[in-house]
């Protein structure tokens, strides 16, 4: 998790070829549980202590991670760092509503990141499950090795892309990477609306099925 | 008991961040209710974490973590939204993130346009860039039939109470039902309860039969 040294000379763009990704996974068996771990460790003394000390040591390993992905998704550097700012703080407002059983450090962060440029991209609400909805469904009942947030997702989510058809996982790669619509990649590839639809549909029911543990390969 | 779940690339553009503003609405409205559609976004929310971690590190300036932190301490909870939950509305089964976007007091007899045999209907106001994107709240009475209609593009129903049937089968509240840009269908609500819904589309809707043209002219 947030690996530092092989990703600084990785070029993004060939992150879906079957290379890139081989060599990655080395990694990703070796490291990436004591990041996790510590992310998590920080995230707990500023939930439980408001400690600032344990905050800064959380923004020097994301922020810097956290402005690439704002600006990998299109957004200028000055814009990122309003972004980030923003983010930080709802990093420092809502730490105790992480729940490590439910996602790995890097989620949760995704989904504030996500939120924020959203809401800056819009300038409205955009509508998101409210988490405090008294009609909110239970969660059934996971059993140990079903819980999210262990190292083993991180490995079996570049495993799912991985055994995709390329023809599917480009689409994935822009829907995550380059934040496109159903209908903005449907204009760029010149493909009718219905297919891309079809085929990203595939592409998740899949993903969906890999990461549930029900293909194995 | 929920049978009809949303297709997985509806929740993935939702989870990625790039669904429409009413089909986000829909989405955050059906998940609350539906676990497992709420569990399928977490997993295609930990791919976009999965991608978060490979982004490049890009150096933030000098300054920014000092800024951040000396903002910290003046950020109260007080101008947190509160949860709407507190609003009150005839309507039990309406899930807070839809809550919101309704008007203060919203009742049916009040609130909603009247359209034709005993239909009523409430445009939410859907703010966005994107003006295609539509969302309409929608009350079928007891046993009375929507018209037939067709869509230019996706059209998504929340069932919120009550029931309806169409060509494809039955809806209880909590389930969704999905119509693509090639089908019509004709739903009836439910003979004890009618139906309140939130539906969502882009583009128009099409309405076909006889009343087809004059439908398509109001645009109820």
């Amino acid at each position: 998790m947030f690996l530092e040294n092989y990703i600084e000379t990785a070029d993004f763009s060939f992150k879906l070829s079957n290379v890139t990704y081989k060599q990655e996974k080395h990694y990703l068996v070796l490291k990436p549980a004591v990041k996790d771990k510590e992310l998590t460790y920080l995230i707990s003394r500023i939930a439980n202590h408001k400690d600032k000390s344990a905050f800064s040591e959380l923004f020097m390993l994301v922020g810097p991670r956290i402005k690439g992905y704002l600006m990998k998704l299109g957004s200028s550097d000055i814009v990122a760092e309003d972004l980030l700012q923003e983010v930080m703080l709802i990093v420092w407002r809502k730490s105790e509503s992480f729940d490590r059983a439910k996602a790995a450090v890097s989620t949760w962060l995704f989904t504030i990141a996500r939120n924020k440029r959203i809401d800056m991209l819009r300038k409205e609400i955009r509508p998101q499950l409210d988490p405090l909805d008294p009609m909110l469904t239970p969660n059934q009942e996971e059993s140990a090795d079903d819980v999210y947030g262990s190292n083993q997702v991180s490995l079996k989510i570049t495993n799912a892309i991985d055994q995709l058809p390329d023809d599917q996982a480009v689409l994935i790669k822009m829907t995550y990477y380059e934040d496109k619509s159903h209908s903005i990649i449907a204009k760029e590839l010149k493909m009718p609306l219905g297919t891309v639809k079809s085929r990203i549909r595939l592409a998740s029911a899949r993903l969906k099925k890999f990461l549930e543990g029900k293909i194995y390969d | 008991m929920i049978n009809h779940h949303l297709h997985p690339e509806i929740l993935m553009s939702y989870a990625a961040g790039n669904a429409s503003e009413s089909f986000s609405l829909i989405v955050a409205s059906h998940i609350t209710i539906c676990d497992k559609c709420r569990k399928d976004v977490s997993l295609f929310e930990d791919i976009g974490g999965k991608v978060l971690e490979e982004s490049l590190s890009v150096a933030t300036n000098s300054d920014t973590l000092d800024i951040i932190l000396s903002k910290l301490d003046d950020y109260s909870n007080d101008n947190e939204a509160s949860s709407s939950a507190e609003k009150n509305s005839i309507f039990k089964n309406i899930p807070v993130v839809l809550h919101k976007m309704l008007p203060e007091g919203n009742t049916l007899t009040e609130k909603w346009k009247k359209g034709i045999g005993g239909i009523k209907y409430f445009d939410i106001n859907i703010d966005g860039s994107n003006k295609d994107s539509h969302a309409r709240m929608l009350y079928i009475p007891l046993g009375k039939k929507l018209p037939r209609h067709g869509h230019e593009s996706q059209e998504i129903t929340l069932v919120l109470e009550g029931g309806f049937t169409d060509e494809n089968g039955h809806y209880n509240s909590g389930d969704v039902a999905i119509e693509d840009e090639h089908n019509t269908h004709t739903p009836i609500a439910d003979a004890i309860k009618g139906c309140v819904c939130l539906t969502v589309y882009e583009g128009n809707l099409k309405f076909k039969g006889f009343f087809g043209p004059f439908l398509n002219f109001l645009k109820i």
